[in-house]
């Protein structure tokens, strides 16, 4: 008697809650399908850049000039950014994810490349191999003279 | 359909093969009627195994230096095997049953929804912070270098991504990645939308032998049309595979207390392992499930028709708690009839009652005195 008390009150639940979560769910997937459907490849592939946000080109410069077994020091200016990361943590995020194979080190010495965002890689103690600017912007790519 | 979410299909179909011969292995199946019953549980029994496969492997090779990620030709081997080893120990010639109808309404009712999560997922880009700070950063990193890199799952400039975190989930997209031949983010989302559907099919093989097909289907398609499951879901956070697979494995402790049913058992070890290489939660989980499961009384259940129950050391002196006082040493009736059945002991129930009630002649004596 109660375990047939007890389903029917699972199943009355289960019903209300089809009832009322069906069409928002299906509206939710609907608004997703539409939302990711009208971005390029390139949009999807700088979305978690453009979440933060910050210029996802500013990575593609970087990932361009990068070889797959390099070590990179990112150089960025002391910042707030948000509520909950500061400028640095918010570069070091998206560098982590999208400059991949190539590895971020926290050591200048363990470094090839120094990655300079908003920063002079001039006034760092090193010699350079080669340097690659993004336009005028003071952001470089840096290939240490070991 | 793009050749990234096709390479991710491809992956996840020979996951699902993988699983099929892994149930008669694992003993999940021992007939072919068992194993069509609870073909539900392949896909997500698959899961576990190639991505607990793929994350030790990783760690193994990592160690190692090597390169031997698992990718399309290690997960093609891994499912031929075991579609192989599994199909040959189930006997021959007998029929293989038919799913119920109202199995198949609730079918058609969640595979609706999970199609559409699929379509909307495969689109989706990586927007949810932890979702790419932590698991893709995971995934991506054991695709590129083909196991544990040590500069990065070791490294200091690491450290915010959790590298505490045990790896399943990473691997088992890191395998998808690996079949992809490279990294796109909303093709990965795919995975996520294949493991609501195997988390349905799968608590669906479970709970059917319980519940009466009309509820359970309609219970199963008011999970599938949660909205927020279905957005979480979406984030590629782990927390919503952690609570798959701890739900299919307190599921699955359920069915073998109810049911005395050894596959029960299985089921319940594999899904809440899974738990636990998912987050470091999923060990708190399932530890707590799994004490949970010998303190329940088994009056009534299957195997307390079968198998006379034991009580747990501390409650063998007729105490109905823990720390065991004066006062709720067992002598009334509701007292020992609340001892729990945790392991099996030789058949001594000849009263009837004392077997209808889930409890050993022997606890019911002790209460007695």
């Amino acid at each position: 008697m109660i375990a047939r008390a007890g389903a029917a009150v699972v199943a009355v639940v289960a019903v209300a809650s089809v009832q009322g979560t069906l069409g928002r769910a299906w509206d939710l997937l609907s608004g997703m399908r539409e939302s990711g459907a009208a971005m390029t490849a390139l949009q999807r592939e700088h979305a978690p850049a453009d979440s933060l946000p910050l210029p996802a080109d500013r990575f593609d410069h970087y990932r361009s000039w990068l070889r797959p077994d390099d070590r990179y020091f990112l150089d960025v200016a002391p910042s707030g950014f948000s509520s909950h990361v500061d400028l640095p943590t918010a570069v070091a995020s998206v560098a982590r994810f999208s400059l991949l194979p190539a590895v971020q080190v926290t050591e200048l010495q363990d470094a090839t490349v120094v990655l300079s965002w908003d920063r002079d890689p001039g006034l760092l103690p090193l010699r350079y191999t080669e340097q690659h600017r993004e336009g005028i912007q003071l952001v470089f790519v840096s290939r240490i003279a070991r | 359909m793009s050749a990234n979410v096709a390479a991710v299909s491809v992956a996840n179909l020979l996951i699902l093969a993988a699983g099929c011969g892994l149930l008669p292995l694992l003993g999940l199946a021992g007939s072919r009627r068992e194993l069509v019953a609870r073909l539900g549980l392949a896909y997500m029994v698959g899961v576990v195994a190639v991505g607990a496969v793929s994350a030790y492997l990783a760690l193994a090779t990592g160690v190692a230096g090597l390169d031997l990620g698992f990718g399309a030709v290690g997960l093609f081997t891994f499912a031929a095997g075991s579609l192989v080893f599994g199909l040959r120990r189930l006997p021959a010639g007998e029929r293989a049953g038919r799913p119920a109808l109202a199995g198949l309404l609730a079918l058609v009712g969640c595979g609706a929804i999970v199609l559409h999560a699929a379509r909307a997922y495969a689109v989706r880009p990586l927007i949810e912070y932890d979702g790419w700070v932590i698991w893709a950063t995971k995934a991506r990193a054991l695709a590129e270098f083909g196991g544990v890199y040590a500069p990065v799952f070791a490294g200091s400039a690491y450290e915010s991504i959790h590298l505490d975190y045990p790896l399943l989930l990473p691997s088992l997209e890191a395998v998808d990645l690996r079949t992809m031949g490279g990294f796109d983010g909303a093709a990965l989302h795919l995975q996520l939308a294949l493991l609501l559907a195997g988390f349905l099919a799968a608590l669906w093989a479970i709970a059917r032998p319980l519940a009466w097909a009309p509820l359970l289907g309609v219970t199963v398609l008011a999970l599938a049309a949660t909205p927020e499951l279905l957005y979480q879901l979406a984030t590629n956070y782990a927390d919503v595979p952690l609570a798959f697979f701890v739900g299919l494995g307190v599921a699955s402790l359920a069915a073998w207390i109810a049911r005395g049913d050894r596959a029960g058992l299985v089921a319940a070890v594999v899904f809440l392992g899974g738990a636990c290489l998912t987050k470091n939660e999923g060990s708190v989980f399932a530890l707590a499930a799994f004490v949970a499961a010998v303190q329940l009384p088994a009056a009534g259940s299957g195997r307390s028709r079968s198998r006379p129950a034991r009580p747990l050391p501390w409650r063998r002196r007729g105490g109905s708690g823990w720390p065991p006082t004066e006062s709720t040493a067992g002598t009334s009736a509701s007292a020992t009839r609340s001892i729990p059945a945790i392991w099996p002991t030789p058949p001594v129930a000849s009263d009837p009652r004392a077997a209808s009630s889930g409890c050993s002649s022997r606890t019911r004596a002790t209460g007695a005195t």
